[in-house]
């Protein structure tokens, strides 16, 4: 005897909740996107404009770099690892001290901003950069 | 005589089931069709450092120097005295204009120095040099 097969009915796909799982999505991609920020070391050029001020060579820092990449501060081979403590020590001595970073024509750049980065996150505040000539 | 009743009741809606299928197929529509302008700039490696602030991406304008010493603004190779009138039309656009410098970290500091002099004669004395973030202490 042949079993007749009962014919089922297809089961239904509930489609209430399927605009929830879209904003769901929507909501957890909008909350987790981060777009790409740039960071970078600030600094204010002095003017043309700005007259040139004297300073007294006592509250002068000079942190100059030469074409290797060596750094010497005040004319002393320094490492760049000591550069900040040198920095906040100085300042702390003197509140009118002005960092004057002095790179060589020839030197990489990213040694000049190795330097600029030590001095930043010693906190100072005055810092002027320039070309060294010897 | 009979009577034959005019039915006046005439029931239209629109159906509003199918408004969010055609809200989606905007949104995708807009989604697909937007093209950001993204500036392409020099390949350049930027220098690292630790004492990296965000930049205000309104007022940015980058300048690329690449190690063949190229000079780019808004993906325009230019020579380095066109930097200071470039800037100028820039500042008179936008006062709180800031300059990022995209400078290869091994640039010479001569070109650095010539940039930077150009951005003196612009008035453009608010500038940054952009870095890539290094972690705390590690070298």
């Amino acid at each position: 005897m042949a079993i007749k097969k009962k014919a089922r009915p297809l089961g239904d796909l509930s489609q209430a909740s399927l605009s929830d799982i879209a904003f769901l999505l929507l909501v957890f991609f909008i909350a987790t996107t981060i777009f790409p920020t740039e960071k970078g070391i600030p600094l204010i050029l002095p003017g043309k404009a700005s007259s040139v001020a004297q300073i007294n060579r006592k509250n002068v820092m000079v942190i100059h770099t030469d074409a290797a990449g060596n750094i010497f501060v005040d004319d002393q081979p320094w490492a760049i690892n000591q550069l900040k403590d040198e920095v906040k020590r100085r300042m702390s001595e003197n509140d009118k001290l002005v960092i004057s970073i002095e790179t060589h024509a020839d030197a990489p750049y990213k040694a000049m901003v190795a330097v600029l980065d030590e001095v930043k996150l010693a906190e100072a505040t005055k810092i002027s950069i320039k070309m060294y000539r010897g | 005589m009979a009577r034959f009743e005019r039915s006046i009741v005439t029931e239209s809606n629109i159906p509003t089931s199918s408004m969010a299928d055609i809200a989606f197929l905007l949104l995708i529509f807009f989604i697909v069709t937007t093209i950001f302008r993204i500036e392409q700039g020099l390949p350049i490696v930027l220098p690292r450092a630790e004492a990296g602030e965000k930049l205000p991406r309104q007022h940015l304008a980058n300048i690329y120097i690449d190690l063949a010493g190229d000079i780019s603004i808004d993906d325009k190779l230019i020579h380095v005295t066109d930097i200071e009138p470039l800037l100028v039309t820039k500042l008179q656009e936008n006062s709180q204009l800031v300059v990022g410098l995209k400078f290869d970290e091994g640039v010479p500091y001569r070109t650095v120095d010539q940039c930077l002099q150009q951005m003196k004669s612009a008035n453009a004395l608010n500038t940054a040099f952009t870095v890539e973030q290094k972690l705390h202490g590690r070298h």
